[in-house]
């Protein structure tokens, strides 16, 4: 029976899962990663938009040139999308994609079994194929320690000192320490759906300007999620475009929308059309994002179980930013449960450290300062209508020349924007706005 | 027609766009109505609406009403667990080598 038990067993080779398996490995411990999927990112969807700084925590000598990445992405922006028009805002920078890289753009399922692979090679034994169950805990106590999982392999029952699920944003009831909110609600999850499309590798270069190997991220705000909290993407990948869009799902389910019909009006925007006409789409996909921020934290830790990544609901949804916050966590977990393996102590207390590093990290730190920020959006759907209606109005009076005096046309914007929204209506919306952005 | 490349955005179905995606379907579904009288009863059946692969379909004909549940077209995305209004979906993971794989995710 020794022999079978690991130092520690690892629930899910994402981002968070495989991280903590790359470091605990590297650091002597006798470590399993378990993936449901029949290879790593089988299962796995994202924008996705990777940060360089999580890469190089992860992996000490990180070369961007050996890994699978799409783009190196030297372009981010805003499109406040309305009707027929765009308001962008973008910012281009050689510097963020010269070394040390700010982010590139991936696609999971090439991106996930290298990311998974540089566990192995740290000495992590890894199982693909293999679904996690259950939690298997001492004594078969409800509350007791955790001392391993229940797998759907034959014989399918591993054992160890600690575990860690990093199982991802739609962690079953009975893979989580505790839910002190319980099961997960439908107004803490945002329900996304994306395409790739191919476009080729010179064409992408050509549609969005770009330089070789350079790529662009744009976020899609504005009337495009059909006033429902949410956003679109269009992120550029080497020879295709991933776009796609999310929204909360209990406002989804509210509106009777469908998803895929949410994606067809985000498609057809005058302004993304000339990025995918003639394109081929060659993949459809859909995943859940966790939503609901610092207020919806689970436990982070039990006795024998630590829990990171978006199985932690550990994603930043106001800055898109979920993948580094996982593999951060996925580091800081492995960390507790080696300096557990030193003192002995696998008990929640022993595993402490994980929620107070977290918490110095910026993951707990952003969680926190953007912590009204989601409620907030969701409270006031103008935000996702009226506002970015008005803004075209007013950029409209900027742009349009019209043969009318411009003092005469400003006092008519005016009247116009008042006739919509009284203007002390509108400075209330937004310094609440801005107060919710920064904390 | 003569500017093949450049056609523009066709609109897809859902039938279109689940072609795409590869499954191995397993034997059994993962995917349950627990009690069917819920479904029968419940407003706007938002399993029916938010799915993405549009999964369940309420179907009423000679046969009777009831839940369709084509599971072998599930993303495992987890929503419809979520949005049923009465939990009423029990919800697994299809066995191990099985369900979708993407290949670009
Ligand atoms: C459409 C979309 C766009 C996004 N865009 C971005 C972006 O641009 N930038 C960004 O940083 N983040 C983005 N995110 C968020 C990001 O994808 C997640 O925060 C990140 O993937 C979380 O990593 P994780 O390892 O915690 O979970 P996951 O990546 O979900 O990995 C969990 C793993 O566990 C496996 N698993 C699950 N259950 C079991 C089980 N029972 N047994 C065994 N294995 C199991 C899964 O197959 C999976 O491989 C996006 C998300 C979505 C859906
Ligand atoms: S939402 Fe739930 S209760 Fe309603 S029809 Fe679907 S499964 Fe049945
Ligand atoms: S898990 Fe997602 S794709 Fe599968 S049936 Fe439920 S909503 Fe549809």
């Amino acid at each position: 029976m020794e022999q079978d038990k690991f130092d520690l067993i690892v629930v899910g080779a994402g981002p968070a899962g495989a991280a903590a398996a790359m470091r605990a490995a590297r650091a002597g411990l006798d470590v399993v990663l378990l993936e449901r999927g029949s290879s790593p990112g089988g299962k796995n969807v994202m924008g996705g938009v990777m940060y360089g700084h999580a890469l190089r925590d992860a992996i000490p000598d990180f070369d961007p040139r050996t890994a699978p990445l799409e783009r190196t992405v030297a372009e981010q922006g805003y499109w406040l999308l309305t009707g027929e028009d765009a308001l962008r805002v973008s910012y281009r920078s050689p510097r963020h994609a010269a070394p040390p890289e700010n982010c590139f753009t991936v696609l999971r399922a090439r991106f996930d079994p290298w990311f998974a692979g540089q566990a192995e090679e740290a000495g992590a034994m890894m199982l693909t194929g293999t679904t996690v169950t259950g939690l298997i805990r001492r004594n078969e106590d409800p509350r007791g320690q955790v001392i391993g999982v229940r797998t759907d392999r034959p014989d399918g029952d591993l054992l160890a000192d600690a575990v860690i699920v990093a199982s991802g944003v739609h962690a079953l009831p009975e893979l989580l320490a505790a839910r002190p909110h319980g099961d997960l609600r439908p107004d803490q999850v945002a329900l996304a759906v994306k395409e790739v499309v191919h476009l080729g590798e010179e064409e992408v270069g050509r549609r969005f300007a770009l330089a070789p190997g350079q790529g662009a991220a744009y976020e899609l705000l504005g009337t495009i999620t059909r006033g429902l909290p949410g956003v679109g993407f269009l992120y550029t990948n080497r020879d295709t475009v991933s776009i796609g869009a999310g929204v909360v799902l209990a406002d989804l389910a509210a509106a009777g929308l469908k998803p895929y019909e949410l994606l067809d009006g985000v498609k057809e925007h005058p302004m993304l059309r000339p990025f995918l006409d003639g394109g081929d789409v060659v993949e459809y996909s859909a995943h859940l994002i966790p939503e609901a921020g610092h207020a919806g934290l689970p436990d982070l830790a039990g006795d024998g179980l630590l829990v990171a990544g978006d199985a932690a609901g550990l994603v930043n949804s106001l800055r898109r930013e979920g993948s580094n916050l996982a593999i951060t966590s996925g580091l800081l977990a492995a960390d507790a449960v080696i300096h557990a393996r030193e003192t002995g102590d696998s008990s929640a207390r022993g595993l402490a450290g994980y929620a107070e590093s977290l918490g110095r990290s910026f993951v707990l730190q952003d969680l926190r300062r953007y912590r009204q920020a989601m409620p907030y959006l969701r409270a006031h759907p103008e935000f996702f209508g009226l506002y970015p209606e008005l803004a075209a109005i007013a950029a409209d009076s900027v742009f349009l020349a019209t043969g009318e005096p411009r003092r005469q046309r400003a006092r008519k914007l005016i009247a116009e924007l008042r006739r919509r929204r009284s203007p002390l209506r509108a400075l209330r919306d937004l310094w609440g706005l801005w107060r919710a952005l920064n904390g | 027609m003569s500017e093949d490349n450049r056609s523009p955005v066709r609109r897809m179905t859902v039938a279109d766009r689940l072609f795409l995606v590869s499954f191995r379907p397993a034997h059994e579904s993962h995917l349950r109505a627990k009690d069917p009288g819920l479904c029968a009863e419940c407003v706007g059946r938002p399993c029916t609406t938010v799915c993405p692969a549009a999964v369940y379909e309420w179907l009423e004909d000679t046969d009777g009403a009831r839940l369709v549940i084509s599971f072998e077209n599930c993303l495992e995305c987890g929503a419809c667990r979520l949005a049923c209004p009465e939990r009423n979906i029990d919800w697994a993971y299809p066995p191990s080598g099985h369900g979708v794989t993407y290949r670009y995710g």
